[in-house]
């Protein structure tokens, strides 16, 4: 063989391989092809297989999120309580936006409680591919490991917030009920809406990364339209109230606040607009990411 | 391959022995990678490539900015099979796909047409991080181990062994960013080992370790292909490739050039590197006659400040088609040569004070006429700094007519704070010298004549006045340095 040559024909075949095309070489030695889109049940299955590796990752970056300060995993607490804090003086002090709450700290705790974490969710999950292009340029894994570990991870940062919060709960004056029961369902739903839209805001960034800038003015709106430091009821009416008060942040943080306060009333509708939400953002978002999957790594 | 099967049933060393314990025997000679008529191109992000574009310099400096992505096609139509046990090695020079071909066959990049189909757990082990930074090299182990598909308890089984292989000591408990890149690559080879892949892809990594690593690794790669794993290394160095493998593909420019024995594919990959080398020296624009002369395209010049006794250092500047290979220089003050200074240094005297230097070059190179440039005269050569006391000189004080006053020369340096700006620092740094002083005695300010010794006796002419003694100090090169002692009580008869 000389430099500048064509390869010959071979391209390595052994001589028993000579004359077959390649593909049927590895199709008949049972060879699997890399990459492309496997089908939607093996893509699930594949997924629960390394669920140790979601429930690794996501801890280790909980716990990273803290790690680079003196105070370290103590800000899991300090965060939240000065959160509060700060949206106290702002919200109950200065302007006033109690209208037609008799616990405003209590409501305006779980607004803002419920509104950070889902703030967090979508922002980091819109990132969750681009933000890990090291490990998916490395290693092959199912690529919806990373939404679904960056929305758990946020929900591990969740858990000592819920836990201040139900600390507080009785210091504002609610007494402690049987619908606190009902709290982990509220969340469930919760991360399970957030990990569906963190599959799909995945995708999007992915296909377009300029939308990742957009994201935060979202969360902006959604800061102002979601009832997080007032009453939606109490402000609006008609149409526009009904299309506020069931949009899904707003539906979340109330399904919260009705189990923790006495004042909020559990309401069937509110119940089933939680699930409708969570259940069909979490298909639609798990097809809509895995249908690309074959596209994530590629630049 | 038959002969090595028996050793490796009994191998237990070897980390995570396959999972099904598929004998090697069998595998061996059976197909472990196909890559069909691969094709790869990506996207990349904040910048984009010129040449090629017809737009306006503005237009082209906002394509910088905004809309900045480019597609590179780094792979073009690359087909080959891999068996179990081989070792190839890939080759190439810089950005000829190799590391690209890799990441699709680890499943991290898509194929953009084409096929690839393995057989069992690729691993990529690279230069660049796989791992996540800000976590310890612990959770780090675990975490590569669980993505690569191992089941939590072998994880356990593995990680002692693999803190051992990395050697990295308590660093384990540290985040990854605080690691030298060679314990990061160490660690990074130990994690891709640890779950016995099918197909090993080294990308460099080798070239990072130290020698006792080297040595691990290269053992590791062999208890791989024991193991009737095939191992694809990536390496410039045809020194591991020709000690590892048993067959080299050679990519050029996304091309497969060539693929077969160690020895042949190097050979010929060297042999056209030589080429290309060689064809870039000689690719210079030579006329038919073969007497292009040689052209400055950056002048030459000198650095140095231009001062008596400063030394000046002259400098090539650049020359087309070629570099030269010999330099001729004549100093040149106000444009005459100055004898004798025909050295790449030159220490300017008193003779060039006035003059502005400058410096011809006369650059040869065989086949090349000589070349000639000049450099930018400098400014007028200046005098040093002028002397300045360092001791005062001192008078005997008891004025009276018919003593004696003993004069006192002082001491002297070149240059005082005031001349440092101008000159070389090293010239007016204070240096102490030996300058010939001159005496004058004065009365009252006043020049007494004659009086113009070391040493003056008094006279009645001095009565009544304040006799003071002005010293002189004079040396090549420098403006003269005075210094006046202070006055002596009124003279007393």
């Amino acid at each position: 063989m000389t430099a500048g040559e064509p390869v010959e024909d071979a391209q390595g075949r052994l001589p028993a391989e000579v004359g077959r095309s390649l593909a049927d070489i590895a199709r008949s030695n049972g060879l699997r092809q890399v990459g492309g889109r496997p089908r939607l049940g093996a893509y699930v299955s594949a997924l629960v297989e390394r669920r140790h590796f979601v429930w690794v990752l996501s801890r280790s970056q909980a716990y990273a999120q803290n790690q680079d300060s003196y105070l370290g995993q103590a800000w899991n607490i300090l965060n939240p309580l000065i959160n509060g804090a700060v949206y106290l003086a702002v919200f109950g002090l200065v302007l006033r936006t109690d209208r037609g709450v008799d616990n405003f700290i209590a409501y305006l705790l779980v607004g803002i409680f419920i509104f950070q974490f889902m703030q967090r969710t979508l922002t980091m999950g819109s990132k969750a591919v681009t933000s890990k292009l090291g490990l998916v340029n490395s290693l092959q894994f199912p690529r919806a490991l990373l939404p679904i570990s960056v929305v758990l991870t946020e929900l591990i940062v969740l858990l000592p917030t819920v836990a201040v919060l139900l600390v507080l709960m009785p210091i504002t004056g609610e007494p402690i009920t049987l619908w606190w029961l009902a709290l982990p369902g509220a969340v469930g739903l919760m991360y399970l809406f957030g990990t569906g839209a963190a599959f799909i805001l995945a995708r999007l960034v992915v296909e377009v990364r300029d939308l990742a800038n957009l994201v935060p003015f979202v969360m902006r709106a959604m800061l102002y339209f979601s009832g997080v430091f007032f009453s939606i009821s109490s402000y609006t009416s008609g149409f526009l109230g009904a299309v506020l008060e069931y949009q899904p942040f707003a539906v979340y943080i109330q399904l919260v606040r009705t189990c923790v306060m006495v004042e909020a009333d559990p309401s069937w509708q509110l119940w089933t607009a939680g699930a409708v939400w969570a259940v069909l953002t979490l298909l639609v978002g798990f097809v809509y990411f895995w249908r690309a999957e074959a596209k994530y790594g590629r630049g | 391959m038959a002969e090595t099967a028996g050793t490796t049933q009994t191998t237990p060393t070897a980390p995570g022995a396959a999972p099904d314990a598929r004998d090697a025997a069998d595998l061996a000679g059976r197909p472990v990678l196909v890559v069909d008529d691969v094709h790869l191109s990506y996207k990349t992000f904040g910048g984009r490539r010129r040449s090629g574009s017809k737009l306006p310099g503005w237009a082209r400096g906002v394509g910088q900015g905004v809309g900045a992505v480019d597609t590179v096609h780094a792979v073009k139509g690359v087909s080959f099979v891999a068996h179990h046990g081989e070792s190839i090695g890939l080759i190439g020079h810089n950005g000829s796909g190799k590391s690209t071909l890799l990441r699709a066959v680890a499943g991290a990049l898509p194929v953009t047409s084409g096929a690839i189909y393995t057989d069992g757990i690729a691993s990529l082990l690279g230069v660049s991080g796989a791992l996540i930074n800000n976590l310890s090299g612990e959770r780090n182990i675990i975490l590569g181990c669980l993505a690569l598909g191992l089941k939590p308890k072998d994880v356990r089984r593995h990680y002692e062994e693999v803190v051992d292989f990395a050697d990295i000591g308590d660093f384990v408990q540290l985040p990854m960013s605080a690691y030298s890149s060679g314990m990061g690559a160490r660690l990074r080879f130990a994690i891709s080992t640890a779950a016995s892949p099918d197909i090993l892809m080294i990308d460099e990594a080798l070239a990072t370790g130290d020698a006792a690593f080297k040595a691990r690794s290269q053992e590791r790669i062999d208890e791989i292909r024991e193991r009737a794993g095939t191992v694809l290394l990536v390496s410039h160095s045809m020194n591991s490739i020709r000690e590892t493998c048993d067959r080299v593909l050679w990519l050029d420019s996304g091309v497969l050039r060539a693929d077969g024995r160690p020895d042949e594919v190097i050979d010929a990959y060297l042999e056209s590197q030589r080429a290309k080398v060689e064809a870039r020296k000689t690719a210079v624009e030579v006329p038919a006659d073969g007497a292009a002369p040689l052209r400055s395209t950056k002048p030459p010049f000198f650095v140095g400040a231009p001062h008596v006794e400063s030394r000046l250092e002259g400098r090539n500047g650049t020359w087309s088609p070629i570099w030269a290979t010999s330099f001729r220089y004549q100093w040149l003050a106000d444009g005459e040569p100055i004898p004798g200074a025909t050295a790449k240094r030159i220490t300017l005297s008193q003779a060039q004070v006035g003059a502005r230097i400058s410096l011809r070059v006369t650059a040869s190179r065989d086949g090349f006429l000589d070349g000639t440039a000049t450099s930018e005269p400098s400014a007028p050569v200046t005098l040093l700094p002028p002397l300045v006391v360092t001791e005062q000189p001192g008078l005997v004080v008891l004025p009276r007519v018919g003593a004696t006053l003993e004069g006192h020369d002082g001491a002297w340096a070149v240059g005082g704070a005031e001349a440092a700006d101008g000159a070389d620092a090293a010239a007016g740094s204070g240096e102490p010298v030996e300058p010939v002083v001159h005496h004058q005695w004065l009365a009252d300010g006043e020049p007494i004549p004659g009086a113009t010794e070391r040493s003056f006796t008094l006279t009645a002419d001095q009565v009544g006045t304040r006799v003071s003694l002005r010293v002189t100090a004079t040396r090549d090169g420098c403006a003269d340095g005075t210094a006046i002692t202070l006055e002596t009580d009124e003279v007393r008869a």
